[in-house]
């Protein structure tokens, strides 16, 4: 029996699948079963419902779901391995972050910091206009601007370096 | 007077409002051709076209606002007419111009109907003429503190300082004392300088709290001029808007009697011909004042055509044919409540910046009263080069009360997967006991939406949503879904490519 612990929006469930793949949430047996529609869509008839269900994956343990209106975030630990993957990816991810990327293709309007400047978290870096709109990118942490890899008014593709940070504590 | 059937034509434009223009055509008989870039190659409206062009690059300026290019296809394509749709060159005179020249005709107004009412300045000063109240303000830019404050001891604070240059919510700053005047003015021509080039500023009365209301006016090349109602559009983000209903639930048989007899005189004075709409806001106190005019057909034109029955498409290519209005004011009737709603590719996880990626999952509502304007179709992308609307959701009841339970219903029924969208807060929108009531302004959201509550599941939904998790865990779908931006926080308006 393959048993998880998941967190969605704060409150804990354990989701447990036996050998014949019946579901049971906090131990008790429920009536489910799981289509796939799509990749990422599944049709979910669960007790008398029947939802559609969008499952974005972030990682191995973070998830994104959209059922009808309602979106919510949800982290799933493995019950015996304990963590899946710790939040130590995280931390790794954040001090990576310090290469700035363009989130998606656009055209730099405005740069904002210049080469040593000293930024913090939520300091505006550099305005990317992209559908119709004009979108400050963000510091997520605090150092130093260390290079500055586009020039103004250029047009970049999603994920291009922008610029680098380099990270103070 | 032109007076010429129109059998083909070409339109300058992409997605929903494209294929929302041929459908009208086809419907009349006239042949259409498609002009599409890169990205577009596969998009509904290319295909639904009698002929399709290749443009240009994804880029709008390669494309879409490339206007020698797409005058080049018109004269390949041997087409009579071109329709522009709204945004890209709809409201671009030099491109009338060129049109026109090569013997074809613009569906819209002429030229000179674009420079003058499109201008804001000089759009201000028709109303004016015509005895139709602006806001209280400057008609010429002002330069200094002085001259300002001479201006503010007669119409009072708060007030507005305006870039002439700006738009779209840009260059705009609210002062509401003595003491704030003279470092705002310096900032706001700092500003302005830098984001337009133009210093020029204007003040204004600000009026806090307003409601957006705007006039659909029809008029032919005869001097016949008809207004269908007005729309209510007081509902917005990032100063655009986002639903749309009429008729207003805030203007009584008089107030909207004024209102459109008012806009009716802008487009006389004006010598205004094709569909247009007249913006006006609306007070507190129920004054209202001319806001500005666009030139074109609008992105909300379904919720008019539902009350009245009119295509309006069919009646633009009509009046560029150079034939009379078919009625007059007293033939049209508008019948029961319409509202609109636009779907927007927005991120509601994360302060609703567009989103891209693939509709991977699309199921409409269908229905009486609801009609759906869209250009796209489960499987396609969604790009970032262009506006992230996905469809327009339109309904109608005999009531307002009917309408919004039916614009409720289709908006729970509707689910849009694979491409974050603002489905969630339309519908919390219409089912928010103030706007239920009418009782909103254009700082609706701001006033009331908190991304934090608005948005709470149930705890069956949880566990439903756990146990896909669970099964998505347990069976292993490694497939690597690309990182999402975190690091967004703020989008506006940009300058270039705004439109209502």
């Amino acid at each position: 029996m393959k048993e998880f612990t998941v967190t969605v929006d704060g409150i804990q469930f354990t989701i447990e699948f036996d050998s014949d793949r019946k579901l049971f949430i906090d131990k008790k047996p429920i009536e489910a079963t799981i289509k796939k529609i799509d990749e990422e869509i599944f049709q979910l008839t669960f007790e008398q419902k029947i939802y559609n269900i969008w499952i974005e994956r972030i990682d191995e343990t973070h998830y994104n779901t959209w059922i009808d209106h309602h979106i919510f975030k949800i982290n799933v630990e493995d019950k015996r391995n304990g963590i899946l993957k710790s939040d130590s990816n995280i931390s790794a991810a954040t001090v990576k972050s310090s290469v700035v990327r363009a989130p998606m293709p656009g055209l730099i309007s405005k740069i904002e910091v210049n080469i040593g400047d000293i930024v913090s978290p939520g300091t505006g870096l550099i305005v990317l206009e992209a559908m119709k709109m004009e979108n400050e990118i963000h510091s997520t942490l605090h150092g130093k601007i260390k290079s500055i890899e586009i020039k103004n008014h250029v047009t970049v593709e999603k994920d291009q370096i922008l610029l680098v940070i380099e990270p103070t504590n | 007077m032109k007076n010429k059937n129109i059998q083909k034509i070409l339109i300058a434009n992409r997605g929903e409002i494209a294929v929302r223009i041929i459908k009208t055509c086809r419907e009349m008989g006239i042949k259409t051709v498609a002009i599409y870039s890169d990205v577009d190659k596969n998009a509904t409206f290319a295909r639904y076209a009698d002929e399709a062009f290749y443009v240009g690059s994804a880029s709008a300026k390669e494309s879409y606002l490339h206007q020698e290019k797409i005058i080049e296809i018109s004269k390949k394509a041997k087409v009579d007419a071109i329709h522009p749709g709204y945004g890209f060159l709809s409201e671009n005179p030099s491109f009338v111009r060129e049109v026109e020249k090569n013997h074809i005709i613009f569906i819209g107004p002429g030229e000179e109907s674009i420079q003058k009412l499109g201008n804001k300045i000089i759009a201000r000063k028709i109303a004016k003429s015509a005895g139709v109240p602006i806001v209280p303000g400057t008609m010429e830019p002002i330069n200094s503190v002085d001259r300002a404050q001479s201006i503010i001891a007669s119409i009072g604070y708060p007030v507005l300082l305006k870039a002439a240059g700006g738009g779209g919510g840009k260059g705009m700053r609210v002062i509401n004392s003595d003491s704030e005047l003279a470092s705002g003015l310096r900032t706001c021509q700092n500003e302005a300088l830098l984001a337009f080039g133009d210093d020029r500023i204007f003040i204004e009365k600000y009026i806090s709290n307003p409601r957006h209301i705007e006039v659909q006016i029809l008029a032919d090349q005869h001097g016949n001029i008809v207004h269908l109602g007005e729309r209510e559009c007081s509902i917005q983000r990032r100063h655009q808007k986002i639903v749309e209903e009429s008729p207003s639930i805030a203007i009584n048989q008089k107030l909207r009697d004024d209102i459109t007899e008012a806009a009716v005189e802008v487009v006389k004075r004006g010598n205004y011909t094709n569909a247009g709409t007249v913006e006006f806001i609306l007070d507190t106190d129920n004054n209202f004042y001319f806001l500005e005019m666009n030139t074109r057909l609008q992105v909300e034109h379904p919720v008019t055509e539902m009350r009245s029955g009119i295509d309006l498409v069919r009646q633009q290519i009509l009046i560029a044919e150079g034939k009379e209005l078919p009625f007059s004011q007293k033939d049209i009737s508008l019948h029961g409540h319409a509202i609109e709603a636009r779907i927007c590719a927005e991120d509601p996880l994360n302060n609703f910046f567009p989103s891209t990626g693939t509709l991977r999952f699309i199921n409409s509502p269908r229905g009486m009263g609801l009609r759906e304007d869209t250009g796209v179709e489960q499987g396609d992308q969604i790009t970032p080069y262009y506006d992230p609307m996905i469809s327009k959701l339109i309904a109608w009841g005999a009531t307002r009360d009917e309408c919004l339970g039916k614009m409720s219903l289709a908006l729970k029924m509707y689910q849009i997967y694979g491409v974050r969208n603002n489905l969630p807060l339309c519908s919390w929108i219409i089912d928010h006991p103030k706007f239920r009531e009418g009782v909103y302004h254009t700082h609706f959201l701001q006033e009331y939406f908190s991304s934090e509550e608005f948005n709470i599941p149930g705890k069956e939904l949880l566990k439903a949503g756990a146990a896909v998790v669970g099964h998505i865990v347990t069976t292993g779908s490694k497939k690597r879904i690309g990182s999402r931006p975190t690091f967004f926080s703020q989008w506006r308006n940009s300058k270039s490519e705004y439109y209502r």
